[in-house]
């Protein structure tokens, strides 16, 4: 990005480029390959959401094994931001009340409900 | 929920996963999706039960105590090293960054609701760890000193079956006073 823009401050150019910068190229730029290989040289990851192998669909669990595999001297922090047991049981009953089953059985949906009702 | 509960959970997970029941194998088929996500996240918490050196960050005490004694009901081992990072401080980071933004929100919500009610506004999964629970108390308080106050809930999975809408309707019929309006969003 050319500099004399910030100076100019011509915000409509600078957001131009800076959308052009983020999404005409980056994926030719950083792909999950590179990610990995230098997630190997670093003694400390900071992953912001337990989720992310889970949402993110170029994840596979060889993946996951190489981003969490244990060389005896890094250091991870690991962020959870829900309650996953309850998260669980929540979508569950909304499945069940979705109308889209239709074998489902009075005994599971009771069983369901009955967790639902002491949470 | 207790270790009991999650420990049901779990069966009837395991049960719609691999039971040849026809119940079970529709649900595979329609959601076979979800179960894969949550066999990603079991995935997940066994590798970090195996790491000596990670240390897991959790919002509030609730979501620590929760999903450590979920995962220790997975797989009988746990995480080892937690960090509580008290919410209530974040969010009061929150306020300090984008103030602006939620002086917009609160504007937009004052033009729907022009009269003069106390309204009390809460968005979020009706999830204790979220402050449900504390939300419809604190109604419960003001109807009940008899404020004109009105409960604006913004949530997923809000129906009239669930206990905190029964919860409402018997304070409202109770007191016959207070207003909960309910607006079902997608999580």
């Amino acid at each position: 990005m050319n500099y004399t823009n910030y100076i100019k401050i011509d915000i409509k150019k600078i957001i131009e480029l800076v959308n052009k910068e983020n999404y005409d190229s980056i994926s030719q730029k950083i792909r999950l390959y590179n990610i990995l290989k230098e997630l190997s040289y670093l003694d400390f990851v900071f992953i912001a959401n337990i989720g992310f192998a889970v949402y993110n669909n170029s994840l596979d669990k060889g993946d996951l094994d190489k981003i969490l595999s244990n060389n005896g001297k890094r250091t991870y922090m690991i962020m959870f931001h829900a309650d996953y047991a309850g998260s669980f049981l929540y979508d569950l009953v909304i499945f069940i009340n979705s109308s889209k089953l239709k074998s489902i059985s009075e005994t599971t949906k009771n069983k369901i409900y009955s967790l639902l009702s002491k949470k | 929920m207790t270790d009991e509960d999650q420990k049901n959970l779990i069966g009837i997970i395991e049960y719609l996963s691999n039971s040849n029941t026809e119940e079970a194998i529709e649900f595979r088929n329609k959601y076979g999706w979800w179960l894969d996500e949550v066999g990603g996240f079991i995935y997940t918490f066994r590798k970090l039960t195996e790491l000596k050196n990670v240390i897991n960050l959790f919002p509030t005490y609730i979501v620590s105590d929760s999903n450590s004694r979920f995962i220790k009901n997975v797989f009988g081992s746990n995480i080892e090293k937690r960090e509580i990072l008290h919410e209530p401080m974040f969010i009061i980071s929150l306020y300090k960054y984008y103030r602006d933004e939620i002086e917009g929100y609160k504007n937009a919500y004052l033009k729907i609701y022009k009269d003069n009610k106390i309204n009390l506004l809460y968005v979020g999964r009706k999830a204790r760890e979220k402050g449900i629970h504390d939300a419809i108390s604190l109604f419960e308080d003001l109807v009940k000193e008899g404020k004109d106050v009105r409960l604006i809930i913004v949530a997923p999975e809000f129906g009239k079956g669930t206990e905190e809408y029964k919860r409402l309707e018997e304070i409202v019929n109770k007191y016959g006073r207070g207003e909960a309006d309910i607006y079902i969003a997608m999580p």
